[in-house]
Parts: C-alpha cells; structure tokens; sequence
C-alpha cells in the first residue's frame, strides 16, 4: 500500500513510464495479502438506499484525505469488475499494469476533487476505465502503424488458443444436437435471433409471437443446452472414475 | 466477498449486452453493475458461451427455404393472401430476366490484382469486394521458397491463410475466398514467424 501510495504522489499512470511488471505486482498484491487483515467494519456494506449513498461518500472523503484503508476498499470493490471489463475489451496482455493505471487515475481524480458527487462514484470509475480503453486501443493502432521493425514488434494472436478452440467446439456440438431437437419455424425464430441479430419486436411481429412465447422459446434452448453439458460433465467424470478403477486393479 | 450493488442484471439484458444490442443508457448501468457484482459477470460468460454456441451452431445448420415451410408458418399482414405474394414475386422475376440476361455478370464477385507495400499511415490501399490476387511488396526479402500469408479482418480473426510465392522482390498470393467490405490486415509468415504486416481496406 505504501508503494501504491508513493506512485500516487508521483502522478503519474504506469503507460507512461512502464514501470517493471513486478513493481505493479508487488503493490497490487500487496493490498490483495492485506485483505486477509482484520478490517474495520465499513457501513456501506450493509444494503439501503441512504446507507449506499452516505457510504460512498464516506468512501470518497477518506480516499481524498489519503486513508489508506479506503483505498483498498476501492480496490477490493472495483479490481475484478475492471479487470473483467479489460480483458473483455483490450484481451489478457498486461492486465495488472493497466489495473494499476486506472486506480491510479481513479485515486488521483478523487484527491483533486473531480468527483462533483460522490454517490457516482461507480458511474465516474466506469467512464475511467472506458476512456482508457480508448486510449490503449489509440495506442495500439499509432503504435502499429509507425512500427517499422515488425520483427521486434509483439502482436498478440487474438484468436482462441486450441484448449479454448476445442471447449467451443463441443459446445457447438451440444448446441446443435439442442437445435436438432426444435422445429423448423422453432429453429427460424432462433437463426433470426442469434444469427441475423433482428430485434425481438421485428421477429415477434414477423412471426406472429408474443413477448412470452419468445422468451420460453430462448429460455427452453438454454436450459436444454445447460442440461446436455451437465449430462456431458456427468458422463466424463464416470468415465474418469472407471479409469481411475481399472488402473488401480 | 463479492460486493453486490442494487438489483441484478435481468437475463434478457444481459443476453442483449452480450450481443451489443442495448443503448448507451443501458449499457451504463449494466457495466457500472458489472464492476461490483462477480455473480453477473460470471452469468455473462456463460451467456457469451451460449451466444457464441448458438450463433455457430446456427451457421452450420442449413436453413430451410421459406417456401419449403408449411403454409400456416407464413406471417399474414394487411390481409395479404400468400397467394398474392407469390403472383408479385413471378411478375417482377418476369419483369428482370431481360435485364439480367443483357447484364449476366451483374452480381458476380470480380477479381482483382492488389499490390500492398507497407502498413503505414492512412495509406492502405482500397479495393472493391470480390477476389484478391494479392502482391506483397517485400524489399530486402530475397530467401527464396514459400510463405505464409493470412487474411485478418478487423476483429482480429484470420478469415483465410495460404501459400506465397516469392518472386522479384514480392510475394504473391490468391485469396480464394470473397473478401466483403471492412478493413483488413494482411500477414506474412516464415517459418512460423510473422515478417510483414499490410494494411487493406475493402470498400
């Protein structure tokens, strides 16, 4: 935390220095290590309306006076939301260094006093992340282009790797073997739906469905294809077992 | 402990997010939830899961014609008989036979001879869809035998790969596939290892 601190009063992100990834990894898990700590009770665990709003700007003024505490309770309400939404948008390169950056903006702003309300504080932590995103993808389509030594440039495959490539494949399978088992008109609502990307009004009034029948017809095929992967999962696990038996014997 | 904050994201919407159906307002309050809640973040891969399933699944299924399907699934509006539709449809086709005959390669994809030299700036070269004989300008490249060349479209998944040839300072390469509108980027293997990277739009 202490490290995390000092990069604070330095101001400036990690993208524009790129610090050692290992420096990133010690203060991130750093504060990670000290959740196991005893922690004062924090109000704005509890549910309620005028609890939530006072406890997001208790949360905002500790941060802004530099309570420590609070800070990492930003980072254990908000790491793994952002970390999902990078890795979503920017994929798994360099996570923790981009993680760090955001917290940095994100503590950095609400010590300047940018945050005007304070019970946005998910809301301004959101645009955050998105505006960085942005500018990591600006960076990335600059960096490509003014590369001139592509030998030494890193280009991440995007595609899945063949573990991924293969677990997509046998839900594929399981999913046809669930589209086999509806109707053609069944089938059609669906193509439109998923393949087509129409809109549920227009295949509603194309089709002549309702609002309900539409949603049954979806929530079938997913409980069908939920049910084929649990059965899937039963079948290799017993098929582990009587493995694991025979060698034994 | 996941921090939880306000209601969940309801199935529907969450379906709608993972297909990039819903507005900006939507979006705001789905991913600000998604932030702080690890049960619908973890409901979304699922739903990616399913989406992406789905969609190949459906892909790889031949669809049936409309009018191979019984009558009474055809949607009826402003009491349009099924009947009527069909009449129409026999008259225009009438109508434009002449005009496709005069023009028999109307719609036919065209080829196309495309020299790209370097991924550099807003300069990439535009071509229309159709067939693409590439040319991959490769000056200093002078180790003769076969290269690898891919096509990636703008998300980042190759749509074709085959085998350049290397002649004359440039390797060449026929796509096989039709190559639709949007932005590409075209790679040069050897031995596995990526030497050149070429910019290409499809207009």
């Amino acid at each position: 935390m202490l490290a995390f601190k000092r990069s604070l009063e330095h101001a400036v992100p990690l993208s524009a220095h790129r610090r050692p990834q290992r420096e990133v990894v010690s203060i991130t898990s750093r504060l990670r290590r000290e959740q196991s700590h005893d922690k004062p009770d924090v109000p704005f665990l509890e549910n309620g309306e005028d609890g939530q709003s006072s406890a997001w700007t208790t949360l905002v003024r500790q941060i802004h006076d530099g309570d420590e505490p609070a800070m990492e309770q930003l980072y254990q309400i908000f790491s793994q939301g952002i970390r999902f939404y990078l890795c979503r948008q920017l994929g798994p390169q360099e996570l923790d260094d981009k993680v760090h950056d955001i917290f940095v903006i994100v503590v950095q702003a609400i010590q300047r006093g940018e945050l005007r309300d304070p019970d946005r504080l998910m809301g301004f932590v959101r645009t955050v992340v998105r505006r960085q995103v942005a500018a990591y993808i600006d960076e990335m389509v600059h960096s490509r282009r003014e590369e001139l030594n592509l030998e030494l440039t890193f280009l991440p495959d995007s595609r899945r790797n063949p573990e991924q490539t293969v677990a997509l494949r046998q839900k594929v399978d399981l999913m046809k073997t669930v589209m086999a088992e509806l109707t053609d008109r069944d089938r059609e609502i669906l193509t439109r739906f998923y393949l087509n990307e129409q809109t549920q009004e227009e295949i509603c009034q194309d089709m002549d469905l309702s609002d309900t029948q539409f949603r049954l017809l979806k929530s079938r095929a997913k409980a069908r294809f939920g049910e084929l992967g649990r059965k899937k999962l039963q079948h290799r696990q017993l098929v582990q077992v009587f493995l694991r038996a025979s060698v034994r014997k | 402990m996941p921090y939880s904050f306000g209601p969940h994201i309801e199935p529907d919407r969450l379906e709608r997010y993972s297909m990039g159906q819903l507005s900006e307002m939507e979006i705001a309050s789905v991913e600000e939830h998604l932030l702080v809640c690890a049960g619908c973040r973890a409901d979304l891969e699922q739903m990616d899961e399913f989406v992406a399933a789905a969609r190949q699944a459906l892909a790889d299924i031949p669809r049936k014609a409309q009018l191979d399907l019984p009558l009474e699934n055809f949607p009826k509006h402003h009491g349009w008989s099924v009947g009527k539709a069909i009449l129409i449809a026999a008259v225009l086709i009438l109508t434009a036979a002449p005009f496709s005959l005069w023009r028999p390669f109307w719609n036919t994809p065209i080829h196309q001879q495309v020299l790209l030299q370097a991924n550099r700036g807003p300069d990439t070269p535009q071509v229309s869809p159709g067939y693409l004989d590439l040319r991959l300008a490769t000056p200093g490249l002078t180790e003769p035998g076969s290269y690898q060349v891919q096509l990636i479209n703008s998300t980042g998944s190759p749509l074709w790969s085959g085998i350049g040839a290397l002649h004359r300072g440039e390797v060449t390469a026929a796509v096989t596939s039709v190559v639709s509108s949007g932005q590409y980027w075209v790679r040069l293997f050897a031995n596995g290892q990526l030497i050149r990277e070429y910019g290409l739009a499809v207009r």
